[in-house]
């Protein structure tokens, strides 16, 4: 038997696990203490000379005192783990201030930007999206829409030429054309694209965007026309505007519309943008003319809709609130940076 | 067009403002394009005064004190105007007058009190050549100024649409508001005939009657040397911005405003020989009323004498036989051109006149006896000439209208809405149509003045303009769900290629599609094609590449500082002369990869080489791509290649060549490429395919081998092996190490061994590691590095 009883020995440990301040003290300890040859193994041979009776009631004490120590040295190891933690994060700090490292997104080119939300709205009322070329022959331009030979309407679009007679489409029109002679109506087709107008000045630019848009079915009249231009405008500028339809004269339509909206700016009231007439000007549009339909093969009695056309810039214009047309093509970082959302 | 509203209200005159006017022509497809008050200032209390006394003021030479009666009271004002006498009539501002936010009061001048002051044109706010306004001798002392001046005027402009030619005249403008007000309306003055004239045929002789339809020559003589144009007609004509030149020439002008007819007036002593339409002959010129002279092409056809070109029919008179100050005996011309022999013709001439605007468009050939009539009436009253007589050619003896039928069943039809008979012929007489209306059907009589309605869907037009768009409903029964909506169109496999583009930090542009001719062959482009008619040199050819488009923003972006740039931009490129337009995508990466950077292990983050582009096409590609080096003429011979998709060449990719680098005065070298967009976009639906779900093993190869021999040569073999384990191999190490292992290079690539059906054991992958030295040794001659 020790010197020391179980009672003692617990206090010992208690007083010594107190003053080990390190992990590696606190081993140690686990050592001394509960080692093949620690104190605590060395209190179990003193249980042979012991009755039964005796025994049992020292075995039972015994375990306390190890459990005691290993659920001691456990917390003892989690307090001091956390606290050398702490300070080894304390030497981490850093200045999370300073700027993070360069992992900057592109930018889609703002007319990209418009087209998409132009299509969106489309598809969503049942539309496909068609294409044509940029180089066109005068029939695609300007024949099979009804423009008759040296027609003023004709001139007033300062038409790119090659010296083969071919041009650059000055709208995309022609694309309705080329849509409605090989697709059979029920037609719904946008076109968007580049087009050309031998034009350049604050307002002009010789290259820009346009969405054609057409729509051949059956008896589509002007009322048609009318409600889904409104809910098309309503919907891009996401605002119960005011939506005006003026006359207008295109030769491929009949009647022929310019249609305002309510300025997304002053919302009507008057400002520079729209010229103090609370008006803004942003898309042409008319029922197909019959002319147009029986050159394509269709029968004007029997098929009929309306086409529309809109500047993808103009919009972009208003949407951004940008004011100079020539900055789209410019294509400065410190423009197209502002796109990047 | 641009008219006085007063003009206009003679003719018709509606209780409406002028904002609800111009509202209403605007909404019925006359587009106001503004008005304004004819006084540019807001007057009260400036009036009528005549001076009845004026004498030197005792301490100021230049100042005079006068007395005036402005009709109520006599005002003492002192004035530095010179030159007055007793009797003048002037503007006067009384005291308590206003003239915009100026309030006159009674002033001091060098010890005289001044009530009141003169008002010139400019105070006033009217445009004129005279300093002080020159009033009737009719008014009243104590009227005020703009009324007794019958300057209480709008000026209107109107932007026609050129379908629309029949409203280039106060008529015109007239029968368009009988239309939208429901009014009737009426010439202000009495219409006069000339039919009593006899015919005199002789002195015109027409030689094209395909274009010109009508000629009426009036011969006038005894024009008052002393004629002036009356103040009336000279108002209207300024505030359409015509000037007065000649009293002849106004009357001529003022009746083309009111009707719409051009008339010209030739000086008979300048004339030898009647009048002869044909075209012009080679070799013919004309000296122009503009004082240009022109060489007159043989297609022109032209108002000639016996001898010699007087005019260019439809555009523009000569100088020689124009009307001047000694015009004693005119001819007025008063002719029906028509619209297809006229189109285009002045511009031919790089003119455009009154005149041609009105031809081109069409003027009705029933106006011609009228107008000449209107005209000859106001030239008698005017300048006191008397009409000798009229020739007369007219290749038809009546101008049939056209007869179009309008169905209501087809209004409907196409408009969405019914109307019901009686509406429709109304509004369809308002406008000059003579309709006929019989169970839902309407015979209409076309007036020769609306060229542009010659079938049913035009009057269809007429009636929804007049009815108003805006009284029509919005419908959406033009919406439907389609199927082929979903389909993707180009337009959308661009926009996901763009988004994948973007999101590895690249910006789109968009350049122009033309680009210098000169710029494109210095970079080696040859037989770009060429435009005809370029807007700018800048701007003459169709770019057969994307890349000098990029090139050059690139050198902008450089200009103002930004030498780190990462672009793209996909669109059309026009090939084998714009007979091929093909969709390419382009891509520009030059300087630093990233910002510079406060870190300090990565001062230099490096900058885009030719694999940063390389790996882009990689990453971006669905499909594999294989590349081979090629010389390009934009590039740098030993650091591009070509693309290849599916065994075709499909673009290319390579640092730009240092000589255009030099040129160009650019700062870093870019790294390019431009390729075909299918390789990003043909994208076949994805299919999934049970993958491996043992555990793979990797294994390091490093080798000396020679420096010619290219990675893909080594790829290629260990394709060919076919090994049933090898998965795939990246290089993760290349080096040179010139002293030791000249003309030779180290690689070292990381090969990965899996089975599909069991984890694979050592033995295994060792066998097919052999196999791999032993061929690389045999067909390479490669050495194991330790």
């Amino acid at each position: 038997m020790s010197t020391i009883t179980l009672t003692d020995l617990q206090q010992k440990f208690d007083q010594e696990l107190i003053a080990a301040t390190t992990s590696d003290a606190v081993l140690a300890l686990k050592i001394a203490y509960l080692g093949k040859k620690g104190l605590v193994t060395d209190a179990f041979s003193a249980m042979k000379t012991l009755d039964n009776d005796a025994k049992k009631a020292f075995g039972q004490s015994i375990n306390d005192l190890k459990n005691h120590i290993e659920a001691k040295i456990e917390s003892k190891m989690t307090v001091l783990e956390a606290q050398r933690l702490s300070e080894k994060l304390k030497t981490e700090t850093i200045d999370v201030t300073l700027p993070g490292r360069d992992f900057s997104a592109g930018s889609l080119h703002p007319v990209t930007q418009i087209l998409s939300r132009i299509e969106r709205i489309f598809l969503a009322m049942g539309f496909v999206v068609g294409d044509g070329p940029e180089i066109e022959d005068d029939y695609h331009n300007f024949g099979a829409l009804n423009f008759a030979e040296h027609h003023p309407a004709r001139l007033s679009h300062d038409t790119f030429y090659f010296d083969d007679g071919r041009l650059l489409r000055t709208h995309t029109s022609p694309v309705q054309i080329r849509y409605m002679l090989e697709n059979k109506p029920p037609v719904r087709m946008i076109a968007p694209g580049k087009v050309y107008r031998c034009d350049y000045d604050v307002t002009h630019s010789p290259m820009f965007h346009q969405v054609e848009g057409l729509v051949i079915d059956g008896e589509t009249n002007f009322s048609d026309l009318k409600g889904l231009l409104t809910y098309f405008l309503k919907s891009f500028f996401e605002k119960e505007l005011k939506v005006r339809f003026r006359p207008s004269y295109f030769p491929f339509t009949e009647p022929s519309c310019e249609i305002d909206i309510s300025c997304v700016i002053c919302d009507g009231a008057g400002c520079r943008v729209c010229k103090n007439t609370g008006w803004l000007e942003v898309l042409g549009a008319g029922m197909v003319h019959p002319a147009v339909l029986s050159g394509v093969g269709l029968d004007p009695e029997k098929e009929q809709g309306f086409a529309f056309g809109m500047g993808v810039e103009r919009l972009a214009m208003l949407y951004y609130q940008i004011d100079d047309l020539r900055l789209f093509f410019e294509n400065e970082d410190r423009f197209l940076k502002q796109f990047a959302g | 067009m641009k008219f006085s509203e007063q003009w206009l209200r003679s003719w018709i005159d509606p209780e409406i403002s002028t904002e609800e006017l111009t509202n209403r022509l605007s909404l019925a497809g006359l587009e106001v394009a503004g008005f304004r008050p004819l006084s540019s200032r807001v007057l009260k209390g400036v009036v009528v005064g005549k001076i009845t006394a004026t004498e030197p003021h005792p301490e100021a030479g230049r100042l005079s004190i006068t007395t005036v009666d402005v009709g109520d009271e006599s005002l003492q004002i002192v004035t530095n105007l010179q030159g007055l006498v007793v009797g003048q009539l002037m503007a006067v501002a009384k005291p308590g007058a206003e003239i915009d936010d100026l309030k006159v009061e009674p002033k001091t001048l060098r010890g005289v009190t001044s009530y009141g002051m003169f008002a010139g044109c400019d105070t006033l706010g009217l445009e004129s050549d005279t300093e002080l306004p020159v009033f009737p001798s009719s008014v009243c002392l104590g009227e005020e100024v703009l009324g007794a001046l019958n300057a209480i005027d709008q000026l209107i402009e109107i932007e026609l649409t050129a379908n629309r030619g029949d409203c280039l005249s106060i008529e015109g403008l007239a029968r368009e508001v009988a239309a939208i007000t429901n009014t009737a309306y009426e010439a202000p003055f009495k219409e006069s005939e000339l039919s009593h004239f006899e015919k005199i045929d002789d002195t015109i002789q027409v030689d094209a009657d395909d274009v010109c339809r009508r000629y009426h020559g009036a011969t006038m003589v005894g024009i008052n040397a002393d004629a002036k144009t009356p103040s009336w007609m000279k108002d209207c004509l300024s505030r359409s911005d015509i000037q007065t030149i000649h009293p002849v020439v106004d009357i001529l002008n003022y009746v083309m405003l009111e009707l719409g007819q051009p008339m010209h007036a030739f000086d008979l002593d300048k004339l030898e020989g009647g009048i002869v339409v044909r075209y012009a002959n080679d070799q013919e010129s004309l000296l122009l009323l503009n004082k240009e002279k022109v060489d007159l092409k043989s297609n022109t056809l032209v108002i000639a004498d016996a001898k010699k070109p007087l005019a260019i029919a439809g555009v523009m008179g000569g100088l020689d036989s124009g009307v001047g100050v000694a015009t004693r005996e005119i001819l007025i011309e008063c002719a029906h051109f028509t619209p297809e022999g006229m189109m285009g013709k002045a511009r031919e001439y790089g003119l455009h006149t009154d005149a041609s605007h009105r031809y081109e468009r069409g003027v009705d050939p029933n106006l011609v006896p009228r107008a000449l009539a209107r005209a000859t009436e106001l030239l008698t009253r005017i300048t006191g000439a008397t009409l000798q007589g009229v020739g007369r050619y007219d290749a038809e003896n009546d101008f049939p209208k056209l007869a179009l039928s309008l169905r209501l069943s087809q209004l409907t039809k196409w408009l969405g809405i019914s109307f019901d008979l009686a509406t429709v012929c109304d509004t369809l007489e308002y406008l000059g149509f003579e309709p006929r209306g019989r169970e839902g059907m309407i015979e209409v009589s076309v007036p020769r003045f609306r060229f542009d309605v010659t079938s049913e869907v035009d009057l269809i037009e007429e009636i929804a303009r007049i009815y108003g768009y805006e009284n029509f409903p919005s419908t959406l029964d033009a919406i439907r769900p389609d199927i082929r909506a979903n389909q993707q169109s180009i337009s959308e496999e661009n926009r996901q290629l763009k988004s994948k583009l973007a999101a590895q930090g690249l910006k789109e542009v968009i350049t122009y599609s033309f680009q210098e001719e000169t710029f494109l062959k210095d970079l080696g482009f040859e037989e770009a094609l060429r435009l005809s008619n370029p807007i700018t040199h800048e701007m003459d050819a169709m770019r057969p590449s994307i890349l000098p488009g990029l090139i050059k923003t690139y050198k902008h972006w450089q200009s103002h500082g930004e030498l780190s740039a990462k672009l793209f931009e996909i669109g059309t490129v026009f090939l084998n002369q714009g007979q091929d337009e093909v969709s390419k995508i382009a891509v520009l990466l030059a300087g630093g990869k990233t910002e510079r950077s406060w870190h300090p292990n990565e001062q230099t983050a490096g900058k885009f080489d030719f694999y940063d582009a390389k790996g882009l096409l990689d990453g971006l590609s669905l499909e594999p791509l294989t590349y081979q080096p090629v010389e390009h003429h934009l590039l740098h011979p030993g650091r591009s290649a070509t693309i290849f998709y599916a065994g075709m060449p499909v673009g290319f990719v390579g640092v730009l060549h240092p000589q255009w680098v030099k040129k160009l005065k650019l700062k870093e070298t870019p790294v390019l490429f431009e390729c075909d967009r299918e390789p990003f976009i043909e994208a076949k639906r994805a299919r999934y395919a049970a993958y491996s779900k043992f555990p793979s093993v990797k294994r390091d190869l490093a080798f000396w081998l020679d420096q010619e021999i290219s990675f893909q040569e080594l790829s290629n073999t260990l394709k060919k092996l076919s090994l049933e384990h090898l998965k795939g191999y990246t290089v993760f190490d290349v080096f040179e190490d010139k002293v030791n292992y000249p003309n030779k290079k180290s690689l070292a690539i990381a090969l990965i061994f899996q089975s599909d059906t069991y984890t694979l054991k050592d033995e295994v992958v060792d066998k097919e590691i052999e196999t791999i030295i032993d061929v690389l040794r045999k067909n390479h001659c490669v050495s194991l590095r330790e």
